[in-house]
Parts: C-alpha cells; sequence; structure tokens
C-alpha cells in the first residue's frame, strides 16, 4: 500500500562553517512554483492526481510546499495516489549558508480485487524559482568588493520503483547571475538513483546574486517511447513511485589559498 | 558568453525525447505565447519550426496538468539541448500555467435522427441526398475536431426505402459501420420486427428465413460471411425485458474524450408500443422518458460522470425554419420539463421536424434540444464546451445544416461501392413494373387531413377485401404514418416501379378486415385527434371511397365527428360494418384501440400486393382524387 511516509520533507541542513567573511541576505524571493501530475489507466479507469503551488515567501526564506493523497476504489480494486513537491531557500540559519531544498514525490499503489492491467502510467514534477536574489553582505566590516568564495555542495537523491517498471529522468538545473561575471550554469541530469556534484565560483562583497533554481522529475511507463502494459493478479498489491530530494548549502566564504581553488575546480572538472 | 563552470552527470544520461515538430506553418510571434499569455521567452526556428510550436498550445488538452506536464518535459528536452535556458524553461512553463490552457475542452458531437434507412440518393424523395453525401458532411465535421462522437436519435432502420428495406436494413448498419458512428438510441421502428431482430442489428448473423440477408460486400460482412451486425452501440434505457427485468440493449454509453468522459443515455418513447405491432413490443416494457433519465443520473455521477446527452426518440414542432424554435409544441417540451438539472442537452427525433431550442428543464434552466429533420438532410453540428475539472457541460452550441443534394455536396468515395452494390442486387425487383399511374400522387394532406395518395391506398385495400370470401369490406382505413413517400410520375408513361411503392408502402403489413358497428367506427374517427381517447398527436386516418364525414377540430373530445356517411348514406351507430385496416391499425397501433374490438376478423393480402392487384385493376391509369372524403368544418 501507499506509503506516506514518502511525502515528509525532510529539510536537512547539514551548515558547514567555512571561514566566514560575509553573510547572505535574500533581497527578493523571486518568482517560483511547484506542480505535479500523476496518471495511469487502470483496468480502462483514469487515475490521476494534480496540483500547482506558487512560490510562498517571509523574511529571510522563499519556499512552497504542495502535497496531496487521494484513495479511489476502482471495480478492480482500490488506487491510491499521492503526490508532494517542496522548495525552500533558506537564509535564517548560519548566516554564511544558505539552504537549499527541492524536494518530489509521487506514487502510485493498488491494492487489486481481480486480475487486470495498468497503463499509461505518466507523472510529470517541477520545483522552481527564477529571480530570487541574494546579497552578498560583508560580515566583519569587509569592503564591498572584497574577494569572496561561494560554493554549492551537498546534492543527494533516493529513488525507490516497485510495481510497475518505468523509467525515470531527473534534472536539476542552477543558474547564478551577477554583474560583470559570467553565468554559472550547473545542469544535472540522470537516470539512476543517485548523484551528486557542486561548484564553486568567485564574487565579491556587496555582489547581488540572481537565481534559478529548479527540480524536474518525470516518470513513464516502460517501455520507453510508447505507453507500457502491467498485467497483475488478483490480491496483488504494488506501489509505484518515484521520490526525489535534494538538499544542498550555498556557502560564501573567504577565498581560499590559490593551490586549495585550484584542486578543487579540477575535482569538479571544468569546462567553457 | 555563458561559461560553465561544472556539469556532472551521474548514472547515464538519457537522451530527451525527439518531440518532433508537427508545424505545418512555423508560428511567426515574437514570443512563445500560450493562448494569449507572452511568456517573454523570444521565439526562434527549430527545426524548420519555431520554439513556439514546440508546444502545440493549439490542440485540445484534457486539462490543464496534462498540458503544464507537457510544456515541462518539452521544455525540459530542449533545456538539455541547450535550445533554451532554466530561466527560460520556468518563464515557458509559469506562462503555461498563466494561459489555462486545458481548463476547457470542446468536443463536437454530430447528431441526426430518423435516417430511416435513405442510403441511397433520390430514393423515397429527390431531397435525400443519399448516405455517401451524408458520410461526407459527417466526415468535414468531425474534421473541425478530432475529439467527436456521431450519434444518432432513433429511427435509423425501418421503414426505409427498398435499397435498404430489401436487405432487412442491413446496407445501414453497414453504412453506419464505415461511417463510424458511435451511438444509436432505439427508437420506434427499430422494434418494427421486433426484439430479435433488433438484437440481430447489433450482435450480426444471418436472418434465419430471408434470402436477401447477408449480401454484403467482403469488407462489411463477418469472417463466416454472415452479417456483421453494428459496430455502434444500440441504446436503450427505458426498454426493459418483462421477464428479466434488465433493458434490452444498454441504456447509456460512454466515450471518454482526453480523460474527460460523456455519457450517452439513449431511448425511444414511451408511447412506441401505440404506434408499433403489437407482435414486435411483445414482452417489452417502455418507461417513461424523464423518469428513466433522472433515475440514471446518480448513477453516472457515482461513476465521475457530469457530462450527459440524452438521444431521445420522441420529438417535438416548432416554427422558425431549420434552427427554430418559434412556438415549440409536442411531448418533448413536457419530458425536458421533468428532466434533471445534470442534463446538458438532449437531441431528439421522431417527429422528422429540424428544430434547435432552449427548454427549460426541472430546475427551469434552459437545456439545448435539437432535431435534425430527416432522412439524412440535415445533420445538428454540436460543441460542446466541458469544464475540465468539473467534468461538466458548461456551454452548448447548435446548429442544423443541411447534408446538401446533388453537386452540392460530393459522394464520400468509400460509401459508393456499398451503395451501388446494393442498388444493383435490387434492380431486378426494384424496376418491375407493377401499374400505371396519371401523374404524381402526394401524401401531403389538404386543410382537412386528406392526401390524393392516402385516397389512393384506401381505396386499394378496400377493393382487395371488398369481394365475398375476401372480407366483403364496405370501408377501409389507412394510418397516414404508415404512407412514407409521394408516388412518383416517370415519365414519359406514369409506369410504377415495385421499387417506388415499397417506397411508400415499406412495413409488409397485411390486411385485416373487421366488424365494427356505427358507434364504433365513430369512435374510431375521434381517436384521430391529439388527446382524445388517448391519442398523442393528431393522425387523421385517410378514408376509401364512398365514405365520407365531417368534423369541427374545435369541438370536444367524442364530440368532433359529424354526418359520417357510406355511400351517401348516414352511418347507424347500431349497424354492422366491414371495416378493412391493416395489420399495424388492426392491433390497436397509433392509440386506435377501438379495432382492437372488431369482431370476425379476416386477415388478407400484404398491403403493397393489394395496392399492385388495384394499380393492375386500373389498366389506363390511377388518378389522384379530388380530396373530398373528409371535411373539417370552421
Amino acid at each position: 500500500m501507499f506509503h506516506k511516509t514518502l511525502f515528509i520533507a525532510a529539510l536537512a541542513l547539514a551548515a558547514t562553517a567555512p571561514a566566514q567573511a560575509a553573510r547572505w541576505s535574500l533581497v527578493d524571493a523571486g518568482t517560483g512554483f511547484g506542480f505535479s501530475s500523476l496518471s495511469a489507466n487502470i483496468g480502462g479507469n483514469i487515475v490521476a492526481a494534480d496540483g500547482f503551488t506558487d512560490l510562498d515567501a517571509g523574511p529571510g526564506y522563499a519556499g512552497l510546499t504542495g502535497a496531496d493523497l487521494g484513495s479511489l476504489t476502482l471495480p478492480g480494486g482500490a488506487a491510491d495516489t499521492g503526490y508532494a513537491h517542496t522548495l525552500l531557500v533558506d537564509t535564517l540559519g548560519d548566516s554564511a549558508t544558505t539552504a537549499l531544498y527541492l524536494g518530489t514525490a509521487h506514487s502510485l499503489g493498488f491494492a487489486a480485487s481481480a486480475d487486470g492491467t495498468v497503463g499509461d502510467y505518466f507523472a510529470t514534477q517541477d520545483v522552481a524559482v527564477s529571480g530570487l536574489q541574494l546579497h552578498i553582505l560583508g560580515e566583519a566590516g569587509e569592503a564591498e568588493g572584497t574577494p569572496v568564495n561561494v560554493s554549492l555542495s551537498g546534492m543527494t537523491d533516493v529513488l525507490l520503483d516497485r510495481g510497475l517498471s518505468a523509467d525515470h529522468l531527473i534534472g536539476l538545473d542552477l543558474d547564478i547571475r551577477q554583474a560583470g561575471q559570467p553565468d554559472t550554469l550547473l545542469s544535472l541530469s540522470w537516470s539512476g538513483d543517485a548523484s551528486a556534484g557542486g561548484l564553486s565560483f568567485a564574487s565579491v562583497v556587496g555582489q547581488v546574486l540572481d537565481l534559478t533554481l529548479s527540480l524536474h522529475l518525470q516518470s513513464t511507463q516502460s517501455p520507453r517511447g510508447r505507453p507500457g502494459l502491467h498485467r497483475w493478479r488478483a490480491r496483488q498489491r504494488w506501489l509505484s513511485g518515484s521520490p526525489r530530494s535534494s538538499t544542498g548549502q550555498l556557502t560564501v566564504s573567504a577565498v581560499p589559498e590559490p593551490e586549495s581553488y585550484a584542486m578543487l575546480l579540477a575535482g569538479l572538472g571544468l569546462s567553457g | 558568453m555563458k561559461h560553465l563552470l561544472a556539469t556532472a552527470v551521474a548514472a547515464a544520461f538519457v537522451p530527451t525525447a525527439a518531440f518532433a515538430a508537427t508545424c505545418t506553418r512555423p508560428d511567426p510571434a515574437a514570443n512563445v505565447t500560450f493562448g494569449t499569455v507572452d511568456s517573454g521567452v523570444a521565439n526562434r526556428a527549430l527545426g524548420g519550426c519555431t520554439l513556439d510550436d514546440r508546444f502545440d498550445d493549439e490542440q485540445a488538452w484534457g486539462n490543464t496538468a496534462s498540458f503544464l506536464a507537457h510544456v515541462s518535459r518539452v521544455s525540459f528536452a530542449l533545456m538539455r539541448e541547450r535550445q533554451i535556458s532554466a530561466r527560460e524553461r520556468i518563464a515557458l512553463i509559469a506562462a503555461a500555467k498563466a494561459s489555462d490552457i486545458g481548463r476547457t475542452l470542446t468536443v463536437k458531437l454530430i447528431g441526426f435522427n430518423d435516417f430511416h434507412g435513405t442510403i441511397k440518393a433520390g430514393e423515397g424523395s429527390s431531397s435525400n441526398p443519399g448516405v455517401a453525401r451524408f458520410a461526407t458532411r459527417i466526415d468535414a465535421l468531425r474534421a473541425q475536431n478530432p475529439l467527436n462522437a456521431v450519434v444518432s436519435a432513433g429511427d435509423m432502420i425501418g421503414a426505409s426505402p427498398l435499397t435498404s428495406a430489401l436487405f432487412k436494413d442491413e446496407p445501414t448498419i453497414e453504412a453506419m459501420n464505415r461511417i463510424g458512428i458511435d451511438f444509436n438510441a432505439v427508437g420506434n421502428h427499430e422494434f418494427d420486427e421486433g426484439k430479435t431482430e433488433l438484437h440481430r442489428m447489433q450482435h450480426g448473423g444471418n436472418h434465419p428465413s430471408d434470402a436477401f440477408s447477408g449480401l454484403g460486400l467482403p469488407q462489411d460482412v463477418r469472417g463466416d460471411g454472415q452479417f456483421a451486425g453494428a459496430a455502434f452501440g444500440f441504446l436503450a434505457a427505458n426498454v426493459h425485458d418483462t421477464t428479466t427485468g434488465q433493458t434490452v440493449l444498454p441504456a447509456y454509453g460512454v466515450k471518454d474524450f482526453l480523460g474527460n468522459k460523456v455519457a450517452f443515455v439513449g431511448m425511444t418513447l414511451k408511447g412506441t408500443p401505440t404506434i408499433v405491432s403489437p407482435a414486435g413490443v411483445a414482452g417489452l416494457q417502455f418507461g417513461d422518458e424523464a423518469d428513466t433519465v433522472n433515475a440514471l443520473v446518480p448513477q453516472l455521477k457515482a461513476k465521475g460522470i457530469e457530462s450527459i446527452v440524452v438521444l431521445i426518440h420522441e420529438g417535438g414542432f416548432a416554427a422558425g425554419g431549420d434552427n427554430g424554435c418559434d412556438g415549440v409544441s409536442g411531448p418533448i417540451v413536457d419530458i425536458v420539463n421533468r428532466l434533471d438539472p445534470a442534463v446538458d442537452l438532449v437531441i431528439s427525433g421522431h417527429t422528422h421536424r429540424a428544430y434547435n431550442c432552449l427548454l427549460p428543464n426541472k430546475a427551469g434552466k434552459p437545456v439545448r434540444v435539437t432535431s435534425a429533420g430527416q432522412y439524412a438532410r440535415m445533420l445538428t453540428d454540436i460543441d460542446l464546451t466541458i469544464d475540465t475539472q468539473t467534468r461538466d457541460v458548461i456551454s452548448v452550441a447548435a446548429t442544423n445544416v443541411a447534408t446538401g443534394t446533388g453537386s452540392a455536396t460530393a459522394e464520400a468515395p468509400y460509401m459508393t461501392d456499398l451503395v451501388a452494390h446494393y442498388d444493383a442486387l435490387s434492380a431486378v425487383p426494384k424496376s418491375r413494373v407493377i401499374g400505371t399511374i396519371t401523374e404524381a400522387i402526394s401524401r401531403s394532406q389538404n386543410a382537412a387531413g386528406e392526401s390524393a395518395l392516402g385516397d389512393v391506398i384506401a381505396d386499394a385495400q378496400l377493393d382487395a377485401t371488398d369481394d365475398i370470401g375476401f372480407g366483403e369490406a364496405v370501408v377501409a382505413f389507412m394510418n397516414p404514418g404508415g404512407i412514407r413517400a409521394d408516388l412518383p410520375f416517370n415519365a414519359p408513361d406514369g409506369k410504377v416501379t415495385f421499387g417506388d411503392a415499397f417506397t411508400v408502402q415499406p412495413f409488409g403489413n397485411s390486411l385485416v378486415t373487421m366488424t365494427l358497428n356505427g358507434a364504433q367506427l365513430k369512435t374510431l374517427l375521434e381517436t384521430q385527434f391529439a388527446g382524445c381517447n388517448g391519442q398523442s398527436s393528431t393522425r387523421m386516418l385517410q378514408v376509401s371511397a364512398g365514405f365520407a364525414y365531417s368534423y369541427s377540430a374545435g369541438a370536444a373530445c367524442n364530440a368532433r365527428i359529424t354526418a359520417m356517411t357510406l355511400g351517401g348514406v348516414p352511418v347507424d351507430p347500431s349497424a354492422a360494418y366491414r371495416v378493412t385496416v391493416n395489420s399495424f391499425l388492426a392491433d390497436g397501433g397509433d392509440a386506435f384501440a377501438v379495432l382492437t374490438e372488431g369482431s370476425n376478423r379476416l386477415g388478407g393480402a400484404v398491403d403493397l400486393d393489394a395496392f399492385e392487384a388495384y394499380l393492375q385493376a386500373n389498366p389506363a391509369g390511377v388518378a389522384p382524387g379530388p380530396q373530398n372524403r373528409i371535411t373539417r368544418l370552421p
């Protein structure tokens, strides 16, 4: 049956505190949304759940949470649907660290009372924010223009997939713009269970970073490219789902020693 | 120039779906626009189309979520192709949400009624366009919206011209299969030959005894060469088998439009037993139309169906042209007045009239009620707009459109071989000359309700039954509904073919002669008027030569008929008269229940054989008479 625990969004903030030279200030929350759409054809009956959530904001944070659980009795059994989408950008913790959390999850469960089929399992989820502005302020009187390093780390992901064979495609994108500097882009895309990544770039005290951050998840019943069909027997139970969460920290810190900086970039893989 | 600091790809990178562009003409808009919402994202050329073309916002979407998911997936793929940035992607999704595309869905319904097997152009009337032109018009309407359903409000078969009727109306079923219609509500004529034959129309198999059954072209018959049956659903919500208590056919059918279900409840008029030969409705019970629909509404809602269309073979009368509703009257008005507000549209028939009405339902809310005339001459073009959140219909737009005859409408190439096939098979029996007429004889009634053709048919029936041993009838009465067409004059010599006569009288009723007294004759004639003795609508019987009467339409029930004479002699209420009617009337059809009281009944010839004999007995040619047997008084 459906595991409601999948939809408990856990905000993991494991803030580290490197040599602090500056702090973050949320200037503008921008605009953002969460979107979830789940549907499947179970024994000729369309089961669907969907929702759209607008970004909310308060002092020092911007975020959204949307979730829904549903159950439906069908001629061939009982279906459960659920989705959740969450986004949080939080500058209220460690002043040098802005916590980022993006989470999506959906599931389709079915307890069959008779033999049947399910097809057209199809889920699409997005959480995104654009135009969010973070101001780098000097922490201890550093003058504007003082070099700082900004780093992003801590991506994680978990996928579960039982019951229905489905292809999952996940994408995480970060686009940071700052005056006088090239755009900083992070583009991750994968279909497996986990991913990790990070980046680092130079900035200065007084700079305003304009962030676009998005997480996309799509699940399509296999085989890829055409709706699949799954048969079940009476009294079978199955659950399909794809919970996905990404946590990260955007940290501003003093500029590291040159050799350390070079090693970090080499580790990440640099291209231009 | 953007500088990519880091690209980390874990596990296997999955190539994005192709999402091939499908534009016929690249959208020239400056920015990608969804509906009227400008995303702010610059439109640009992509593979012969444009970025805007990739999102298919002009096509129908079953709900807003499906369109958003589409934009999300397509834009994700484009982002992976480096065609758009993450910022642009978010702007596109936000614009898609703001556009409300998918909030409503428009479904096209194409309605018709009273087709009556008119597959061959010009058969029965030069105004009949034939099923090949009918198919062309349907296809043209369907091309306007791939989300469509073609539905019929009854009498698709029965009372058909010879090209269909000779073959047990199998040609009509096969033609409708080729068109691909969705549902046909049963009408009274679907019961002309009884439940078993109706089930054969649905499920196929050859007629057990008629040699003209199962003669379809190879692509129309089933694997064993027998009649295939209807690929569409017959619906009969208010017709129950008295033995099983079940409806003889499904009460409703459901069609799913991108997740939005529309239910079509089909039924015939509750008075079907009064206008169909009792043999045809034996063992069946016909329920009240509105009560039947209202009882189904909770069942449909329990299935998540909010869009409900009623296909009903009962109708009304209205003036004002094909799309008029002036002075609407008839049974459909009362039926709609009692309908549950959940019903969104009523497609009606039976009266062979064209109208386009808004009638109040039980809650006083106006409901669209349509009828598209008769004989494939017209279709109702209906756009249902469905709120995809509530799944309910929020607006209905309907227009009756003419099929068009001659060069006005081309014949669908995929249909002409079917019609030609049956036309060729019927050519010999159809072309057999059975007599002569001096000029065309019309079934149009004069102000008193008498028609020239009605007089001739009644005369033929009297002539067939007036001799000793054959009934000794002194008068014959013919129901007007049994006269299905005018008898045309075939130049240059007025030869009447079997096909012409069959089109006039296609039912194959036999003649019955019985004894009634003069009082019963008066009751018979009083029963012609709507509201009198159980009569639902005025039906002026056609009478044979020598019988005459007057009536005052404004008088009370059972007080309208005066001056009944036979051979100039007043009819004696207590005297016995030998009276001939067809078997339909003899069994009390058309609510003429008094005819069931007739005694000393004697069966006679088939009505069409009597007609042929009458023509042959008048080799100089039968002429239309003066229509002076019935007199309407002020």
